[in-house]
């Protein structure tokens, strides 16, 4: 009888609210989707952003393409802005697809935190939501990619997907800056790209010093960061020829054992060993008699990649210890494993100041597999 | 009946900000309440059979979340292994047993037992699969954000929740874990209302006691709205509380136990031999 009654009392509330007027349920038709946010500072008032939003729209009907819209507004917070479009706007944006977050280099050199704890904190936007820094305004990046060709609202993914392979970009998400802003074994870095006519140009990594620009690293210093921080899928690099001179010839290169870093302190002067395993094969080379079955030109060619790898880590490390003092590796998580507590370490170590002066060695292990389908010419 | 307002405060909040930004705090909670009348109707078995299921997959989920962070580990956030320093990670920090207030239903389970004699099996399996869920989502805490001993958080483990992915496939499995969480949510505060509601019939003598639950519900229902305060919210969880579990779970009941040893004159072996 009791469960009978129970049957009947669950069955009216499942029709109370299958048909009550639902309070927060919106459909597609009532949502603009946001793939998009971009940040400058506002020209009109400095103390607030001018903040822009990339909508996404349905397909065009003529073309078939996804197409884009651009709304900027100047105000002192992220939320205020979000309010003031969606009083004008005849759909609510939604955030839970935004997959870019583009802040405007002169406004990251002004000190990022209370923007990135603002975005941390909002539901909808996702931590994995991918950040970049622009050396351009904001604005004008998210048009150009608005109007390029091959738009479509995963263009930023596809931005930074396509760099991944290459060794030149590495994934900067916005969960990853604000633990590494607010936790100090490491600081923030962010992907730096800037205009060009129809597309977006990635120029290399922005270093941060908690929440402030204060370098930029490219090229290859990417390549070096990527190998450090375990972070490289393959890269592809131009080594000088050691068969002859004024040539070159290119290697791919892959981690196969993750790298190992041990941090000592000596008289107050870190002294940082970096281990790092690398694979290599030749993809391409400038000459035409180059032959990888011989065991001492291979030992060659190992020795110039190791050459040309040495030269550009040391100098990468020297930039992040002497140029800009910023530990974007996390050396200091490295010395913090070998004291006991917190307390002991603040005692001994003051890092901040020390890593400026850090000592960098290093140890490549190299393995060369030869080149691709041929191994002599 | 404290711990439960509390918790339901709190999860009800989290499900407030995430999902139901518009829906009256009210109709939240009144959703839980619903779901412990209908349980406390059905019974003690049924509760137990839920409860059955629903805590492997508490156990699964937290070895899931760790596959699935597995890309934002980083060993240095348990590094100094001790802490800030020793006083506070083994003298300050040993009030934290606290989190095991769950022995609190062990003291109750017992006259519902079958066999007397599966008591001690029952409490290790149930302090090993604390153990376990603490340690599991501790240390995704620490390995993925570190940052969290530095701040307070709505739910932390949620803030994990949502960095979670597991390939191209299965990506943004947040609302996945919230019902789960829901669903042990419902089992917990079920598993509580019945030992209330076992509790009161003893004491008073009742023959029918099912229709208690409704009037437990409505306590629960008032306390969360008188709890509104953030402030008297945090102060009601990490002191009162704390120091009400400490005392009464662990204190009064290790007291209890001696004196009971006293009374019963139980010698320690080593006097027995001399």
């Amino acid at each position: 009888m009791v469960k009978k009654k129970l049957i009947i009392f669950l069955i009216t509330i499942f029709l109370i609210v299958a048909f009550a007027e639902s309070y927060d349920v919106k459909g597609i038709e009532e949502l603009d989707y946001v793939i998009a946010i971009g940040f400058d500072k506002s020209e009109k008032d400095p103390e607030n952003y001018s903040i822009t939003f990339q909508i996404a729209k349905p397909k065009d009907k003529d073309s078939g393409k996804t197409t884009a819209e651009t709304i900027t507004i100047d105000a002192p917070t992220f939320d205020t802005a979000l309010s003031s479009i969606n009083n004008s706007n005849d759909k609510l944006l939604n955030l839970t697809h935004c997959s870019a977050i583009i802040i405007s280099e002169e406004l990251a050199r002004e000190g990022l935190e209370s923007l990135i704890l603002n975005m941390e904190n909002n539901v909808e936007l996702r931590p994995t939501c991918n950040l970049f820094i622009s050396k351009d305004k904001s604005e004008s990046l998210i048009d150009t990619i608005g109007k390029s060709e091959n738009f479509s609202s995963d263009i930023y993914t596809r931005i930074i997907k396509s760099g991944l392979y290459t060794g030149y970009e590495t994934q900067t998400l916005l969960y990853d800056f604000y633990s590494n802003m607010r936790y100090s074994v490491k600081n923030p870095i962010a992907i730096y790209i800037r205009n060009s006519e129809k597309n977006v140009v990635p120029l290399g990594l922005t270093i941060f010093k908690k929440d402030k620009l204060v370098g930029i690293i490219s090229g290859t210093e990417v390549i070096c960061n990527n190998i450090i921080t375990n972070k490289l899928k393959s890269a592809t690099i131009l080594v000088p020829n050691p068969f002859e001179d004024g040539k070159y010839l290119t290697a791919d290169i892959t981690q196969f054992k993750k790298t190992s870093n041990t941090v000592e302190l000596e008289n107050d002067k870190p002294i940082i060993t970096s281990s790092i395993y690398l694979k290599a094969r030749v993809s391409s080379s400038q000459s035409t008699n180059d032959d990888y079955t011989s065991a001492k030109d291979n030992e060659k060619i190992i020795n110039s990649i190791e050459e040309y790898l040495s030269y550009n880590i040391s100098s990468y490390f020297n930039k992040i210890s002497r140029e800009y003092n910023s530990d974007i590796v996390g050396f200091e998580g490295d010395l913090k494993k070998q004291y006991l507590t917190l307390d002991d370490y603040k005692n001994d170590v003051d890092w901040e100041n020390i890593f400026s002066n850090a000592e960098f060695k290093l140890k490549i292990d190299l393995d060369l597999d030869s080149s691709y389908l041929f191994q002599r010419h | 009946m404290l711990t439960s307002s509390t918790i339901l405060m709190r999860f009800s909040d989290l499900l407030q900000v995430v999902y139901y930004k518009n829906a009256p705090h009210i109709y939240i909670i009144g959703f839980f309440l619903l779901g412990i009348c209908i349980a406390n109707k059905f019974g003690f078995k049924s509760i137990v059979k839920t409860n059955f299921i629903i805590v492997p997959f508490i156990i699964v989920s937290g070895f899931i979340l760790l596959i699935g962070l597995r890309k934002y580990m980083s060993p240095s956030g348990i590094y100094p292994i001790l802490g800030n320093n020793v006083k506070e990670t083994f003298v300050n920090g040993s009030t934290n047993i606290f989190a095991f207030s769950g022995i609190t239903y062990l003291f109750f389970i017992m006259p519902s037992l079958k066999n007397k004699k599966d008591f001690k099996s029952i409490g290790i399996i149930f302090i090993t699969i604390s153990i376990i869920i603490f340690v599991l989502t501790i240390l995704a805490l620490l390995l993925v954000a570190p940052f969290i001993t530095h701040s307070e958080e709505l739910l932390s483990i949620y803030l994990l929740v949502r960095l979670a992915e597991f390939g191209e496939f299965l990506q943004r499995t947040d609302a996945l874990f919230i019902f789960l969480w829901i669903i042990s949510t419902l089992s917990y505060l079920s598993v509580t209302i019945m030992y209330v509601i076992t509790i009161f019939r003893k004491n008073l003598h009742l023959k029918d006691s099912s229709e208690l639950c409704f009037p437990l519900c409505c306590i629960i229902l008032g306390s969360p709205l008188l709890l509104r305060n953030p402030t008297l919210l945090s102060f009601l969880e990490e002191v009162v509380y704390k120091y009400y579990v400490l005392i009464l779970v662990f204190g009064i009941s290790l007291l209890i136990m001696i004196l009971a040893n006293i009374k019963k004159g139980v010698k320690p072996k080593w006097l027995k031999r001399n």
